[in-house]
């Protein structure tokens, strides 16, 4: 039989320390897993990197099939997958955006694996409904893949790899070959479609893993309410504000974002 | 008038300086600096006079994600931002922006982030273009190119469904004709019998034809690597049409140049689909004379051989401004051909994709009236002779032991595979699905089950998942799954199924029996004598793919390494247990290696164990070193 093995099929990376407990970096939507450069190896002394792809994102090699992923779960199963075959325990999830959603299914599926989860940016359902302030309409969500279907030309123009005028970086210039956010047009649509239309507020309410919500001060993608509303509905949550503009504060202030997590992680031993 | 004193190149650069300053202004695209997080620092008029802001009422006070529209701002935030960030560059995203009376105005904005040379930020420097119109004709080519290419799908779509579902049932009914030819015909009936078989053929034939242009539509036309022998290949096929041409007292010659290397590797099928094309179009547009295939030797060194096929024929040929036409699908070189001689027109557009995929091209050489010569080179790697050849169903040998149950839905194949059952004396029992499969496995004893994936009320993944569920040994029957492909969704769900082995459909009879022979300990056919190719099972489980082969076996040794150490430990503790895992985790890995001595060694290991009998160190040592060669092995191979 041919059997895809889990790693291969989503590019997985394992770094740092071989004996740590293992901390999972999840990718959010429209990026791969080079957007957790700029934090993951802050945290590679004391624990085990594990970097990974979704399905149609940067280096995954996973045939895409629309079937397998109908739904958020779809996305989770391969955490899972990924979780069972590197045989990960205590892990600690740290999920940016609508990797929030796919950490919690994926905890909802396997819950033994997690000790610990970080969410960046949460929102369980960014469609306005009723007194839920999600913070988009059906219009929005409209104008956001006719935007993305716009952009796939000039897309993959932006992305072709190329010198980085990062002197104060040269741990940079090896990623040179590589160029950072590749995705399948298609999948990314699919994906789009599946993140911005997804409703998981009632999967909150049985999340009884200890989480972290990372809110931005200015956020318009997930709005201080909808983090607020996250944190509410979870069992055993903790909020924390960063002073920063935008829906990417591991990569507007990644320092920031690493203290934050590690107040987190520092804070509970876990028992 | 005299010219006034000239002017220093001082003075020169600074009016340039200054009207550059209104270049900045005017320019006929938006200028924008912003802070790291897009605060906007300085902004030029053309910019403002597009959006209707004063600079004023927008620098110190906006930034850029203020002004894009909410579904942009989502693409801003997850696509724009992170990438601006990464590779400090972006160029050409378009966004869409709001202007001050709430008119939208696309944009392309190009964007750098600028730092100092101690690789301290400075500011983001933005280029904007109007991009209003052009999104006009962009949004109108995506949607015309969307429909062409969605109305294309859905007929490559449908061509390839029609040509699977129609494959099956004529498979079986070529299968039949087989079976039907074993069973002592008389002189008239063995006619009969030959009209029947050849006209399956033809349709098989023309439904693969189909199956290979849809395939080539949707972009999924894969060529396999395998060994096989082009002499006999070009012979079965010329033979294929000896029938119809006795009767018409047409010559079918074959010459095959004695350079030709006895085994070649390459793709079998679709060279001898593209020979039944060739030969196929020659005898029906040659009324007498002759058809003539040659294979004559061009080029040759020890490992590769570059080959001419030519097909000459004595027939009407074909006219010069008709040339071009024939290589369209469906279309022949004209109408009244289809009405004289019938046929698909597809037969040469398909020829022409399956050679393009195999780096060739068809040459024509063709007078009216005088015939025609269609050709084409082909460069192929030599192989090693293989030993022997498939054996045609009939004559595999009885297997007579163990129950299976054979769960199909599809009739023809039901009846396909049980007619080979009989005849190889395996006792077995029908379920049509996965549900009734389940009550069989619970009412009677059964030491192998047989089932297809795609089936009504339960699949096979189902079926095979609840059955491992039930209590008692018979929850572990070994389930030998029928499927279409081996691609890696399926796959997968297969091993989270827990489905222990696969058939690929449709099934080749001397496959099914040495599968059936395997798991009931059934006599096995002469298949002993491996292939000169090594791991043949695993690359055919990947249709030869050579990429796929290379990575997945990287996995393997992985696998098989990690393997070799647990085993080494789990042995010298003497724990049963462990070792009977590994052998569970090992078993599809061994048995697409095709290493069955390994799996019997690692059988009795556990058996022994489990029995409290000791494993020498020599014995331990002596598997573990068995799994780490056969790693190197599969590291040394050359997919």
């Amino acid at each position: 039989m041919g059997i895809l093995s889990a790693q291969r099929a989503h590019n997985v990376r394992v770094s740092g320390n071989p004996e740590g407990q293992p901390m999972v970096f999840a990718h959010g939507f429209g990026c791969d897993q080079h957007m957790w450069r700029f934090v993951a190896p802050a945290f590679a002394d004391r624990y085990r990197i594990v970097l990974f792809d979704y399905v149609g994102a940067g280096g995954a090699t996973r045939p895409f099939d629309p079937q397998r992923y109908a739904n958020l779960e779809g996305y989770a199963r391969d955490i899972v997958l990924i979780l069972e075959e590197l045989d990960l325990h205590e892990v600690i999830f740290v999920g940016h955006s609508v990797s929030s959603m796919i950490g919690l299914l994926a905890a909802k599926l396997n819950p033994d694996r997690f000790a610990k989860m970080v969410m960046v940016g949460p929102s369980p359902c960014y469609l306005n409904d009723g007194d839920y302030p999600g913070g988009f309409s059906q219009e929005d969500i409209d104008d956001l893949l006719a935007d993305l279907e716009s952009n796939f030309v000039g897309w993959s123009a932006s992305f072709t790899p190329q010198v980085m005028g990062n002197a104060d970086r040269p741990e940079l210039t090896q990623e040179l070959n590589e160029s950072f956010c590749r995705m399948d047009p298609e999948v990314a649509l699919h994906f789009a479609r599946l993140t911005f239309l997804s409703d998981n507020r009632t999967d909150l309410v049985n999340h009884y893993i200890p989480t972290l919500v990372l809110q931005c001060d200015e956020d318009v993608i997930a709005n201080r309410q909808v983090g607020q509303y996250t944190c509410q509905q979870l069992p055993d949550c903790t909020i924390d504000y960063l002073p920063s503009k935008g829906h990417c504060p591991h990569l507007s202030a990644p320092q920031e974002t690493i203290d934050a997590i590690n107040r987190f992680l520092d804070s509970s031993s876990y028992d | 008038m005299t010219d006034p004193t000239p002017l220093s190149n001082q003075a020169i650069s600074r009016r340039i300086e200054e009207h550059a300053g209104k270049f900045f202004e005017v320019a006929p695209c938006g200028y924008v600096f912003t802070s790291a997080t897009g605060d906007f620092l300085r902004i030029n008029k053309t910019f403002c006079d597009w959006l209707g802001y004063s600079p004023a009422e927008l620098v110190g006070s906006h930034s850029l994600i203020d002004l894009v529209t909410r579904g942009s701002r989502i693409f801003f935030e997850t696509h724009f931002f992170p990438v601006l960030n990464l590779q400090n560059s972006v160029e050409d995203i378009n966004l869409t922006l709001q202007c001050k009376n709430g008119s939208r105005l696309p944009v392309l904005i190009t964007a750098t982030r600028h730092h100092d040379d101690a690789g301290r930020f400075l500011f983001t420097s933005m280029v904007i273009i109007n991009f209003t119109v052009r999104k006009k004709y962009e949004t109108e080519l995506l949607v015309a190119k969307k429909r062409a290419e969605s109305s294309d799908r859905a007929k490559s779509y449908f061509l390839s469904t029609i040509s699977h579902e129609v494959l099956t049932p004529l498979n079986a009914i070529v299968g039949t004709s087989d079976l039907l030819k074993t069973t002592g015909l008389n002189a008239h009936q063995a006619h009969l019998q030959s009209i029947l078989a050849n006209s399956a053929t033809h349709i098989l034939q023309l439904f693969k034809n189909i199956l290979v242009i849809s395939k080539v539509g949707l972009g999924k036309l894969r060529v396999a690597n395998a060994p096989f022998d082009l002499h006999e290949l070009v012979r079965s096929v010329v033979n294929s049409f000896h029938f119809d041409s006795r009767n018409r007292g047409l010559d079918l010659d074959v010459t095959v140049d004695e350079a030709l290397p006895a085994t070649l590797v390459g793709d079998p099928t679709l060279i001898s689909q593209l020979l039944t094309n060739l030969i196929g179009n020659a005898v029906k547009f040659t009324p007498d004379g002759s058809v003539a295939t040659t294979v004559k030797v061009l080029d040759s060194t020890e490992k590769r051989v570059r080959i001419e096929v030519a097909v000459t024929d004595t027939g009407i040929g074909i006219a010069p401004d008709r040339l071009q036409k024939l290589f369209t699908p469906f279309t022949q070189a004209s109408e009244d051909i289809h009405a004289k001689y019938g046929g698909s027109g597809l037969g040469l557009a398909i020829s022409s994709s399956i050679l393009e995929k195999l780096d060739s091209r068809m040459e024509v050489f063709s007078e009216e009236g005088k015939g025609s010569r269609f050709s084409f080179e082909l460069s192929l790697p030599v192989a090693d002779p293989p030993d022997a050849a498939g054996q045609p169903g009939g004559e595999l040998p009885p297997i007579r032991t163990g129950r299976v149950l054979l769960v199909e839905d599809n009739e023809t194949n039901a009846f396909l595979v049980s007619r080979y059952f009989r005849r190889w004396q395996v006792p077995f029992d029908l379920a049509p699905n996965g549900a009734e499969a389940i009550r069989h496995v619970q009412a009677n004893h059964f030491d192998l089950i047989l089932m297809d994936l795609r089936m009504p009320v339960m699949d096979g993944y189902e079926a095979a998942t609840r059955i491992r569920k039930l209590s008692g040994p018979r929850s572990e029957i070994p389930i030998v799954a029928f499927s279409a492909s081996a691609s890696f969704t399926i796959s997968e769900r297969m091993r989270e199924a827990r489905i222990d082995d696969f058939l690929l459909k449709p099934f080749d009879p001397a496959r099914l029996h040495g599968i059936i022979s395997r798991y009931l300990g059934g006599p096995v056919a002469q298949s002993k004598a491996p292939t000169t190719m090594p791991f043949i099972t695993l690359r055919e489980a990947f249709d030869h793919d050579a990429r796929e082969l290379a990575a997945f076996s990287v996995i393997l040794q992985r696998e098989l390494r990690g393997a070799a150490t647990e085993l080494d430990t789990a042995i010298t503790a003497g724990n049963a247990r462990a070792v009977g895992d590994l052998k569970h985790k090992l078993k599809t890995s061994l048995q697409l290696l095709t290493a069955d001595r390994l799996t019997d060694q690692l059988a009795r290991i556990t058996q022994d164990l489990k029995n409290g009998t000791s494993v020498t160190a020599e014995r331990r040592q002596a598997v573990v070193n068995e799994v780490r060669s056969l790693a190197d092995r599969l590291g040394d191979e050359k997919w």
